[in-house]
């Protein structure tokens, strides 16, 4: 039974290693995947890794025939450097079908994503707590938002099998623009509505009742890929303008994104933190009356003359908290300007010199 | 931990930053015997179609032969909405306009907004409240 256990774990995961026992790793081992039959000179010299695994890529004047991948080359602006069979692999997920998939290009996508998302978040929002800067990426560049990117480029996934092509007599060029991601033995499996069967991919991202299905994570590749195909074809200025014109262009409500447990006391620790001498007080700005029917409070939280913030709520504590919480707010989303207001210039941009400020890291309550 | 995070997913602005065209499919099916094709099959022999798909490379365009009243499905990125509409008995310059006409839709149901501003920004003047009133002047309940 045991024996029947560790083999099938052999076989199926690459990730554990297993020598006599199981592991529930529960952080990333960076493990070279066997498939690609890397090998290298010495192990520390990264020169001298070499894929020996043979692929091929799509010729580019067969690439150029397939009517989906010109129509995604020309909605996405691509520049005329950007190669059609680029592009295809870009959107090839599957490793054993011969031709070239976008494992690497995925790789540098995301370091490509990583870099400017982490820099833009940094340099604009310098005072954003660990754990909301953390979620802001996520936000930006994690698979749900990609996935939506991927769908709003109307990439389309290929769900046919071979078989079902067959007999539509489908042109053959049409799968080359089509995002592969699924085995033929997959495509053909029997679905039940309400019912999802995981696989091995998706049953290791279960987190609660959440899960990554393969499909939106195949999609957040894609868009990574495409991205790393930029960067290869016209370099990393037109890189960059891409993420910035399609990831960060988007909108994610930092203010929604703060979960407050003890606001008052948090408040107290960043004015000391920031050697505020006066105590901070929280005052009645104004009200409707006691008696009105629907009594509303104006609160404000102060430390000598300055108002951190204000709050409106219909009981007076709710009005403090909400007055805190405002300033709490104010002070973690704010953002540096240079002389002329204008938004600060960021490392990657061109005459860079520092401007703006260093967050001071959070506070412990 | 002083404070916890909320995941959030950030909100498409197509248009800002750039723009990319929601209609990415169009499907034209057209009978090569029925008249109610006849326009159909006007405009793809007229060339009018190759004109319109040069001009739009982002749109890829399939049709479809098959015996019925002609139709023209739209399919578009946002939501995966797909429009499936009637070309029967229509002119190609009718039927070419219907094209172009479906093709710049966002895929959105058509609907009438009756206020103002339709925004997922905060307004930057702010709401103008009676409480930040000098207190000379503020209503008296």
């Amino acid at each position: 039974m045991m024996i029947k256990g560790l083999t099938s774990i052999k076989l199926s995961s690459t990730s554990t290693r297993c020598i006599g026992r199981t592991f529930a790793r529960s952080y990333q081992v960076a493990q070279p995947d066997p498939f690609f039959k890397t090998e290298y000179d010495e192990i520390d010299n990264y020169g001298s890794y070499k894929n020996t695994r043979f692929t091929h890529k799509l010729p580019e004047t067969t690439a150029q025939q397939s009517p989906l991948l010109v129509a995604l080359h020309s909605r996405l602006n691509l520049p005329n450097k950007y190669e059609h069979s680029t592009l295809s692999q870009a959107l090839n997920l599957i490793k054993n079908e011969g031709l070239a998939n976008n494992f690497g290009l995925n790789t540098l996508g995301k370091n490509l994503l990583t870099y400017y998302v982490s820099e833009y978040l940094l340099m604009r929002y310098p005072r954003l707590p660990i754990p909301v800067f953390n979620e802001a990426i996520n936000a930006y560049m994690g698979v749900d938002s990609l996935y939506e990117v991927g769908k709003s480029w109307g990439i389309e996934a290929d769900v046919t099998s071979k078989l079902d092509k067959h007999l539509s007599q489908e042109n053959e060029l049409l799968k080359y623009g089509r995002l592969r991601f699924l085995e033929d033995s997959e495509k053909s499996k029997i679905t039940e509505d309400g019912i999802v069967e995981l696989n091995e991919y998706e049953s290791r991202t279960i987190q609660g009742n959440k899960f990554i299905s393969s499909e939106s994570e195949a999609y957040a590749s894609s868009v990574r890929s495409i991205i790393g195909g930029l960067y290869t074809h016209c370099g990393e200025e037109s890189a960059k303008k891409f993420i910035y014109d399609h990831i960060l262009s988007r909108k994610v409500e930092f203010e929604s994104m703060f979960q407050f447990s003890k606001p008052t006391r948090e408040l107290t620790r960043i004015c000391e933190k920031l050697n505020l001498t006066e105590p901070i007080s929280v005052r009645l700005i104004a009200e409707t009356g006691r008696l009105s029917s629907h009594a509303i409070y104006v609160t404000g939280v102060f430390v000598g003359n300055q108002k951190l913030g204000e709050g409106v709520g219909s009981s007076i504590n709710e009005s403090k908290t909400r007055a805190v919480v405002n300033s709490l707010l104010s002070y973690y989303l704010y953002t540096p300007i240079d002389e002329s207001g204008n938004p600060i210039k960021l490392p990657s941009d061109v005459n860079y010199k520092f401007e703006g400020i260093v967050g001071e890291g959070d506070v412990a309550i | 931990m002083p404070v916890k995070a909320i995941p959030k997913v950030s909100i498409a602005r197509n248009g800002v930053g750039t723009l990319v065209v929601p209609c990415n499919k169009i499907q034209i099916q057209y009978c090569n015997w029925g008249g109610s094709s006849q326009g159909v099959r006007d405009l793809l022999t007229n060339g009018q179609l190759n004109n319109f798909a040069s001009n739009n490379k982002n749109i890829f365009i399939e049709v479809i032969k098959k015996s019925g009243h002609p139709t023209a499905t739209f399919h578009y990125s946002n939501k995966d909405k797909v429009n499936e509409i009637d070309i029967k008995n229509l002119k190609f310059n009718e039927v070419l306009k219907k094209i172009n006409e479906y093709s710049q839709r966002s895929g959105n149901e058509l609907f009438k907004w009756n206020h103002k501003v339709l925004s997922i920004n905060q307004s930057t003047r702010g709401i103008w409240s009676p409480m930040h009133e000098a207190k000379s002047d503020r209503y008296k309940i």
